[in-house]
């Protein structure tokens, strides 16, 4: 049996790890799982900062296991994280895709100064705009850069490019796109 | 996004899927990784085969939530369609080159450092078009 050493994980990142972690399918593989607690090194000042801010989520110090050296194989989900910091001493590497695609949403509170027609759900012709799109078809509209193809421009000129259709791309064979579409449509929203 | 915050009349105004990666150190071998993803994907299979057995799994989510958020998320607010898993794969070359190319339009690269902190796959791949060129 070989030991393995995970970072902490949740269902919304590292559902599947979970799963086979629960059912013993690690141990059938030949694997001894061991956990790292990503917070172990977090300072309690920066914990209590973090809790305090209005509305954040203590969901992730990814590195802390990975600096702190008792993590073999650990998981890190932001794109900031291709990089290594100074001081980063594991040498570890992104090997692949994982089981999971995650889901990811931005709401807003009825409490919060932005809080608009658009959240209100009013009819489609009253939402609030944001570049000439109501706010809850930004990113189809292209204006969020992950959103499209041609993301490698300058900003500036990516800024000049007309606007695109709304619907456009829809039908891409991305799985992740796919997989959205499927899901605002089983839950009867626009897509 | 669960359903509580909706419970708590927030409205959505944004919502996408996105594929994570796997990071690992030097020290595991192509074996070990090898046999971690082959209980994944069974993982992966088992959910996808019965995703009613996801929501008892999702206690772990208030547990790494805080303590606000840990009475208001029930496992029952999770919608299914939302969990979406697919096998572990490596990172296909045209979606990093183009997170390369992004990243590198925003000058947040200095000089090849991106190319040595990836994948070794996609190092070499790199390596192999330059040569070619």
């Amino acid at each position: 049996m070989k030991k393995l050493v995970l970072e902490t994980t949740a269902p919304f990142q590292g559902l599947p790890e979970l799963v086979a972690y629960d059912e013993g399918l690690f141990e059938k593989e030949g694997l001894i799982v061991e956990w790292a607690d990503r917070e172990k090194d977090v300072r309690q000042e920066d914990r209590d900062q973090r809790d305090q801010s209005e509305g954040a989520r203590p969901v992730c110090q990814p590195r802390q296991a990975a600096r702190a050296g008792p993590g073999r194989h650990v998981q890190r989900l932001r794109m900031g994280q291709l990089l290594p910091r100074p001081g980063h001493r594991v040498g570890s590497r992104q090997v692949g895709r994982r089981g999971i695609v995650t889901y990811a949403a931005l709401a807003v509170r009825p409490d919060s100064p932005v809080y608009t027609a658009a959240a209100a759900g009013r009819p489609h012709r009253r939402r609030a705009v944001l570049f000439r799109h109501p706010l809850s078809r930004a990113p189809h509209a292209g204006r969020v850069p992950a959103a499209r193809p041609d993301q490698g421009l300058p900003r500036a000129q990516r800024l000049a490019l007309p606007l695109r259709r709304d619907d456009e791309g829809r039908d891409r064979g991305h799985h992740a796109d796919r997989a959205l579409c499927h899901a605002r449509r089983e839950e009867g929203l626009p897509r | 996004m669960p359903r509580s915050p909706r419970r708590r009349a927030a409205a959505l105004i944004c919502e996408a899927f996105y594929h994570g990666t796997e990071v690992a150190s030097d020290k595991v071998d192509a074996a070990t990784y090898g046999a971690f993803n082959r209980a994944v994907r069974e993982a992966v299979r088992r959910i996808n085969a019965n995703k009613a057995r996801v929501p008892p799994l999702l206690h772990r989510l208030s547990q790494s939530e805080g303590p606000r958020d840990r009475a208001r998320c029930r496992p029952q607010d999770i919608r299914a369609s939302r969990i979406v898993v697919c096998d572990p794969a490596p990172i296909p070359a045209d979606e990093m080159q183009r997170t390369y190319d992004w990243l590198k339009s925003w000058d947040m690269l200095r000089g090849d450092r991106f190319a040595r902190s990836i994948s070794s796959t996609w190092a070499c791949r790199r390596k192999r078009m330059r040569r070619r060129a």
